[in-house]
C-alpha cells in the first residue's frame, strides 16, 4: 500500500514535471524540473517496466545457477554482490559519449534532447541493456556477436562483428578530435594530458611492482598527481618559456593522439591502459556526484530556448532536421548499441542471481542518461549566443571574432567579442571562439556549475580539470579501442594466413595495431584540416553506427523473444527496433542522397569537386580540399555499408521469426539447461563448485 | 551508534573495493584454496597482469 502511495506520488511528480518542461515556451525553466522529471521517470521505469520484464517476461529464476556460479574459475567467472556488479557495469558502460552527443543535440534547444534522452532510456537504452545481459546470462556469458551467430545464423553474426569494427574506428577518431579541439592552442588543457601519461605510468608501477593489485591505493596516489598537475598547468600557462613549449597546433596535436595510440596499444596493458582507466573510474563517480550535488546546490536556470529555429535543419553545429538527428545525436544516454557489447562481455560472467539483473541492466542505464541529462543543463546554462560561439567552426562563422559575433547574433543570440574575451580570460584560455567538439564547452558549463557552488575563485582550475576528466576517458577509449581493434582483425587475418591470427605474434601484432591507428588515425586527420571543425561529419556517423548497433542488438533480443516467449511480449524490443530501424534509415538516407551540400555527403564532395575545379576556392582550402572531398565520398560509402548491414540483419531475424511462427525449422535457441544453485543467498563464493 | 558507522564504512569499503577489483586477488586465493586445482596458485603481481590481460583483449568499455 505504501509503496503504491509512493509510486502515485512519483508519477504525479514526475508527470508534472514533464509537462512544465513541454509546455513552458520564451520563459527560462529551472534545471531542477529536468532533473525531478528524469528522476521520476527512471525510478517508475525501473519499479514498474523493468520488474514487469523481468517477472513476466523472463520470468528470472533466483534459484537457476548463473555462469558465474557454474563456472566460477575465481578470475573473470566468479559470483559477485549486486551492487558491485552494478558499479562495475556503470563504470563499464560510461564515458564520453553521453557528455558530448547531448552537448551537441542543444542547438535544437533543450526539450528535444531531454525528452528524447528520458524516453529512450526509459523504453528503450535500459530495456536493451537489460535484455542483452539477461540474455548473455543465460547463454554462459557469451558476447552479442556469438549470440548473433547462434541465433541468427553466420550472416548476422558478421554483420554485428563488422559493425562493431567500424564504430571502433568513427569513434576513437571522433573522441581523438574533441581532445585535439580541447588541447588546440590551450597550454594549460595540452600540459595536463600530457601529464596524465607519466601519472599513469607511475600509478602502472606502484599496482604491479611495488603493491601488486593494490588498485585502490593506486588510484588515489594517480587521482592527486592529477589534481596537482592541473594546477601546475596554471602555473605553465603563466610563464611565457613553457607556455609556448605546449601551445600547440591542431595537425601536430593529431600526430601526437595517433603516435601515442599506436604505441599504447602495441605496450603491455598494465603500463598504461589498465592504471589510467582505474583512475578514471574514480573520476567518472566523483565527478558525476558532485556535479549532482552542485546542480541541486546551485539550481541554475536554463537559458536555451526550448527549441530553437534550427529545428529546421539549418542548424550550424551539426545539419540535418530535427527528425532524425537529434536521435542520431543522442546515443549514449538514451538508446546506444555498443552497451550491448558490454552488457554481454564481462558483467554477465559475474552476476550471481537472475534477481540481480534489473539493477545493474537497467538501473545503470538509467544512471547513464542522468548523466546525459546533467550534460545538457552544463551546455543549457550557458548564455545561447556563448554556445554557439564555442561550438560552431570557423568555416561556418567566419574566421574572426567579430564575424562569429555578428553571425551567432543575427541568429538571435546575442554575443559581443568583449563577452567572449572576458569568458576565454576567466577560464584561462586565450580564446574560446570555434572550439568545437563539445568537450570545451561542457568544461565551461561544468566550471560555471562547479564555480556557483563552491566559490567562483577557481573557475580556471574547474576548467581545466574538467578537460583533464574528459581527456582521461577518451585517452582509455583510444587505447582500449584499438586493442580490440586489433584482436578483432588479428581474428579476420587469421582466416586467410593462421599465424596472422597468433595475439603474441609480435609481427602481427605491429601490423594489425599499425592497420588499426591508420584507419581512425585517417579520419581523425581529416577532421583535424576540415575548416568546419570536423565534428559535423564525423558525429552523425558515429551516430549512424552506434544505432546500426543498437538495431543489431534488438533484432538479436527480438529474435530470441519470438522464439522463447509469448508472440506479444517480443513487441518490448521491437517496437523499440522498430523506432531506431525509421530513424537509421530515415538519416543514411538524407546522408547519402540529400542535395543540401550541408546535409549529404556525395552532394558535399560534388559541390567542393566543383568549386575546386572552377577554382573559387581560396588557397588554403584547395590545398586541403581533395581530402575532404575524397572523405566525403568515404563517409557516404561507409553509410550505405552501415544501411546494408542493418537491412540484412532484420530481414534475417523476420525470415528466422516467420520459420519459427509457421512451424519450419529454425535454429534452436542456444540457452543453457537450468541448474538449480548452490549458493546460500547473502554468502557469495559459498558454492562447492 | 558508533557500530552503526562502522558497519555502514566497512560496507562502502568492501563495495568500493569489489567495484574496482582491488580485492580480487583475495577472492582468487578463497576460490583456489577452497576448489584445490592442480596447477600452482599465481602470485599478486602474476595474477594481476593475468586478469588485465584479459580484461583488456576484448570489449571491457564503452565509449
Amino acid at each position: 500500500m505504501k509503496q503504491r502511495l509512493v509510486a502515485v506520488l512519483l508519477a504525479i511528480l514526475g508527470g508534472a514535471a514533464l509537462a512544465f518542461i513541454a509546455l513552458s515556451r520564451n520563459e527560462s525553466i529551472n534545471a531542477l524540473w529536468l532533473v525531478t522529471a528524469a528522476s521520476c521517470a527512471y525510478l517508475l521505469g525501473y519499479r514498474f517496466y523493468a520488474k514487469w520484464i523481468e517477472t513476466k517476461v523472463f520470468v528470472a529464476d533466483p534459484t537457476r545457477a548463473t555462469p558465474a556460479e557454474r563456472l566460477n574459475n575465481g578470475r573473470d567467472f566468479i559470483p559477485t554482490h549486486r551492487w558491485v556488479v552494478f558499479g562495475h557495469h556503470f563504470a563499464a558502460i560510461a564515458g564520453a559519449g553521453p557528455l558530448v552527443g547531448p552537448t551537441l543535440a542543444m542547438q535544437f534547444g533543450y526539450l528535444p534532447g531531454t525528452l528524447w534522452i528520458i524516453v529512450g532510456a526509459v523504453l528503450g537504452g535500459c530495456v536493451q541493456d537489460m535484455i542483452i545481459l539477461f540474455m548473455s546470462t543465460r547463454r554462459d556469458g557469451r558476447s552479442l556477436g556469438q549470440m548473433a551467430r547462434d541465433e541468427l545464423g553466420p550472416i548476422g553474426g558478421t554483420a554485428a562483428v563488422l559493425g562493431t569494427l567500424m564504430i571502433i574506428l568513427i569513434i576513437i577518431a571522433v573522441l581523438g578530435l574533441v581532445i585535439v579541439n580541447a588541447m588546440k592552442h590551450s597550454p594549460w588543457a595540452s600540459s595536463t594530458v600530457f601529464a596524465t601519461i607519466p601519472i599513469a605510468i607511475l600509478v602502472g608501477f606502484y599496482m604491479r611492482n611495488w603493491r601488486p593489485g593494490r588498485v585502490l591505493e593506486g588510484s588515489l596516489l594517480g587521482l592527486v598527481l592529477l589534481v596537482l598537475a592541473v594546477i601546475a598547468g596554471g602555473s605553465i600557462d603563466h610563464n611565457e618559456t613553457l607556455r609556448n613549449l605546449f601551445n600547440w597546433d591542431g595537425v601536430p596535436l593529431a600526430g601526437f593522439v595517433i603516435g601515442y595510440g599506436w604505441i599504447a596499444a602495441i605496450l603491455p596493458v598494465w603500463l598504461l591502459l589498465a592504471p589510467r582507466d582505474y583512475i578514471s573510474t574514480f573520476l567518472k563517480i566523483g565527478v558525476v556526484a558532485l556535479l549532482a550535488v552542485a546542480i541541486l546546490i546551485m539550481r541554475p536556470e536554463i537559458r536555451m530556448p526550448a527549441m530553437t529555429q534550427f529545428v529546421d535543419g539549418t542548424g550550424p553545429i551539426f545539419a540535418g532536421k530535427i527528425f532524425p538527428f537529434v536521435f542520431i545525436t543522442i546515443a549514449c544516454g538514451a538508446l546506444s548499441g555498443f552497451h550491448a557489447l558490454v552488457s554481454s562481455g564481462t558483467t554477465p560472467k559475474m552476476v550471481s542471481n537472475e534477481g540481480d539483473i534489473r539493477l545493474a541492466g537497467y538501473g545503470s542505464m538509467a544512471i547513464e542518461s542522468f548523466v546525459a541529462i546533467m550534460a545538457v543543463i552544463a551546455a543549457t546554462v550557458l548564455d545561447p549566443g556563448v554556445y554557439f560561439a564555442i561550438n560552431t567552426g570557423a568555416g561556418i562563422v567566419g574566421g574572426t571574432a567579430e564575424a562569429a559575433v555578428q553571425t551567432i547574433s543575427g541568429w538571435g543570440f546575442p554575443v559581443t567579442v568583449e563577452q567572449m574575451r572576458d569568458l576565454a580570460q576567466t577560464m584561462g584560455e586565450s580564446s574560446l571562439f570555434a572550439r568545437t567538439g563539445g568537450a570545451p564547452s561542457l568544461a565551461v558549463g561544468m566550471a560555471s556549475i562547479f564555480g556557483s557552488a563552491f566559490g567562483k575563485g577557481l573557475l580556471a582550475l574547474w576548467y581545466h580539470f574538467a578537460i583533464m576528466f574528459e581527456a582521461i576517458f577518451i585517452l582509455t577509449t583510444v587505447d582500449a579501442g584499438t586493442r580490440v581493434g586489433r584482436f578483432m582483425l588479428q581474428d579476420a587475418l587469421g582466416q586467410i594466413w593462421a599465424p596472422l591470427g597468433r595475439t603474441s605474434w609480435y609481427p602481427s601484432v605491429l601490423l594489425s595495431s599499425t592497420l588499426i591507428v591508420a584507419g581512425w588515425g585517417y579520419f581523425l586527420y581529416v577532421g583535424v584540416v576540415d575548416p568546419n571543425g570536423g565534428i559535423n561529419i564525423l558525429w552523425p556517423l558515429f551516430g549512424i553506427a552506434n544505432q546500426m548497433l543498437a538495431a543489431i542488438a534488438l533484432c538479436v533480443a527480438t529474435g530470441i523473444l519470438i522464439k522463447t516467449v509469448r508472440l506479444r511480449y517480443a513487441l518490448i524490443t521491437a517496437l523499440p527496433l522498430a523506432w531506431i530501424v525509421i530513424v537509421t534509415t530515415t538519416a543514411a538516407y538524407q546522408k547519402i542522397f540529400s542535395t543540401d551540400v550541408k546535409l549529404g555527403f556525395f552532394a558535399a564532395a560534388n559541390d567542393m569537386a566543383a568549386k575546386l575545379a572552377a577554382g573559387t576556392l581560396t588557397p588554403e582550402r584547395a590545398k586541403v580540399a581533395p581530402t575532404l572531398i575524397f572523405n566525403q565520398q568515404l563517409d557516404g560509402w561507409l553509410t550505405v555499408l552501415f544501411a546494408l548491414l542493418l537491412w540484412i540483419v532484420l530481414l534475417e531475424m523476420l525470415r528466422i521469426g516467420l520459420r519459427h511462427l509457421r512451424g519450419l525449422p529454425v535454429p534452436p535457441s542456444s540457452e543453457t539447461p537450468y541448474v538449480q544453485t548452490t549458493l546460500v543467498p547473502g554468502v557469495l563464493g559459498s558454492s562447492a563448485h | 551508534m558508533r557500530t552503526d558507522v562502522k558497519q555502514f564504512l566497512s560496507a562502502g569499503l568492501s563495495l568500493l573495493r569489489g567495484v574496482t577489483g582491488d580485492d580480487a586477488y583475495e577472492k582468487y586465493v578463497a576460490h583456489y584454496e577452497r576448489t584445490k586445482p592442480p596447477h600452482p596458485c599465481l602470485s599478486a603481481e602474476a595474477f594481476f597482469k593475468a586478469q588485465l590481460e584479459q580484461k583488456w583483449n576484448c570489449v571491457s568499455g564503452c565509449c
